[in-house]
């Protein structure tokens, strides 16, 4: 017989069978074991009994009552070992339901598009622009070449990542539009067709995704084009 | 059997006649509604269950709601009770099965417990601030002796539950292992199995000691 075998069938609270005695008596170790695993039960079975409380019965007898009248659940439910989870839980709902409903920031607040909405926003954004209104220029913000009197009738403007589908009403005269580097706005002149009113959008550099309310500046061309107004 | 009208508190005298009576004939007249015969059970083994209990959680007043739901169960399943098993080996599975769901509760709440910032650091022995108390002067020998009590304990307390619920019943307990077999629902090898296993386990956190 192996010595892990015997340290495996070895029971401390039984009489060794006749296998086990034969190798304990001639193998030291295994004998150190066993006299170890003696000492152990008997330190276990040495432990005092623990009493229990003088008004256990009447405790019991509490809770009972409370079973008959059915109150049970709601005297667990009382303590205070349920009572704090549950409202540490109940706190962190309310939180997270709170946190979830906050309201975004107002967009007019921001210069550029927002970046949380662009995903639900079709990719071909579809500039809003006042009936009787024509786009007559775009061009970045930075210094730029003077808008150019004879235009293009295509409807569409496109330019890196900007892609703008105008209205009808909004054949732009003079469609340019220069993308500008990252950090320049573009900047979209439109006029009315009587030439009497005119509005200056100013566009981020990527439209796409861009909230359909832009900022809009109402303006009265001047010589100097749009340079003045920002 | 005749109904014995006690008032409160019940359970702390017991008449006589009942302490002739055996648990499954006890448990019969408490399925009747013979309160005194139920607290003679509650008399009987209120003390080895409230024992078993605490060196399972290693928490003493834990262990006493334990017992008293156990004691609880007993009642309010009497209609259910068979007598085709002893009556502990019947009471000591409802213990069993309240310690195991108090031990799981304890895992899943130390998860997510803010008390947990305050636990003892991890691989620190479970529980082992959750000694009874005794605050009794103590002379040295005895101090001594108390320590050692403890160390014991934690050393059980820090078992995994599967080991330390069978060493318990058959170390301290004292249960035969045919009896821990039904009272833990396994095959008797592997009772054996892992009240050899827990053995071991406890010689190499108890060596200094042995």
């Amino acid at each position: 017989m192996r010595c892990e075998q015997v340290k495996q069938q070895y029971d401390p609270t039984c009489d060794p069978p006749q296998s086990i005695a034969e190798h304990l008596a001639r193998c030291a170790p295994c004998r150190q074991y066993a006299t170890e695993l003696q000492r152990l039960t008997a330190l276990l079975r040495s432990e005092p009994e623990i009493p229990v409380p003088a008004d256990f019965n009447r405790q019991l007898q509490r809770r009972l009552e409370a079973v008959r009248t059915g109150s049970s659940a709601w005297w667990r439910f009382g303590d205070l070992r349920y009572a704090l989870p549950l409202a540490a839980m109940l706190v962190m709902a309310v939180a997270a339901v709170i946190i979830m409903n906050r309201p975004e920031p107002s967009s007019s607040s921001r210069p550029g598009p927002s970046l949380v909405r662009a995903p639900a926003q079709p990719e071909r954004e579809s500039l809003e622009v006042p009936k009787k209104m024509e786009v007559v220029a775009a061009r970045p913000a930075m210094p730029s070449p003077p808008p150019r009197e004879s235009g293009h009738s295509s409807p569409s403007l496109r330019e890196g990542r900007a892609s703008l589908a105008l209205g009808e009403e909004a054949v732009p005269q003079e469609p340019w539009l220069l993308g500008g580097s990252e950090n320049s706005p573009i900047l979209l002149l439109i006029r009315e067709p009587s030439g009497r009113e005119e509005r200056l959008v100013r566009l981020p550099s990527v439209v796409v995704g861009a909230e359909a309310k832009p900022a809009t500046l109402s303006l009265s061309m001047s010589e100097k084009g749009t340079e003045n107004v920002f | 059997m005749e109904a014995v009208s006690c008032q409160a508190p019940l359970g702390e005298v017991v008449s006589p006649r009942y302490g002739a009576l055996d648990d499954h004939e006890l448990m019969e007249a408490t399925r009747r509604g013979d309160e005194a015969a139920f607290y003679e059970l509650v008399q009987r083994y209120r003390t080895p269950i409230t024992n078993y209990l605490t060196r399972m959680l290693n928490d003493y007043d834990m262990a006493i709601d334990l017992a008293q739901e156990t004691f609880i169960r007993v009642f309010t399943s009497a209609h259910r009770y068979r007598a085709d098993h002893r009556f502990s080996t019947y009471i000591y599975r409802i213990a069993t099965n309240l310690a195991i769901s108090e031990l799981r509760r304890r895992k899943r709440w130390r998860l997510v417990s803010l008390v947990s910032f305050f636990a003892p650091p991890e691989g620190a022995e479970e529980g082992a601030e959750l000694d009874v108390p005794d605050h009794r002067p103590l002379p040295e020998g005895a101090l001594i002796e108390d320590e050692r009590r403890q160390m014991v304990r934690r050393a059980v307390a820090s078992l995994p539950e599967k080991y330390r619920a069978a060493l318990i019943l058959r170390d301290i307990e004292g249960l035969e292992y045919e009896r821990i077999a039904e009272v833990l629902r396994l095959p008797l090898g592997t009772v054996k199995s892992r009240i050899n296993r827990a053995r071991r386990l406890l010689r190499e956190k108890l060596r200094a000691h042995l």
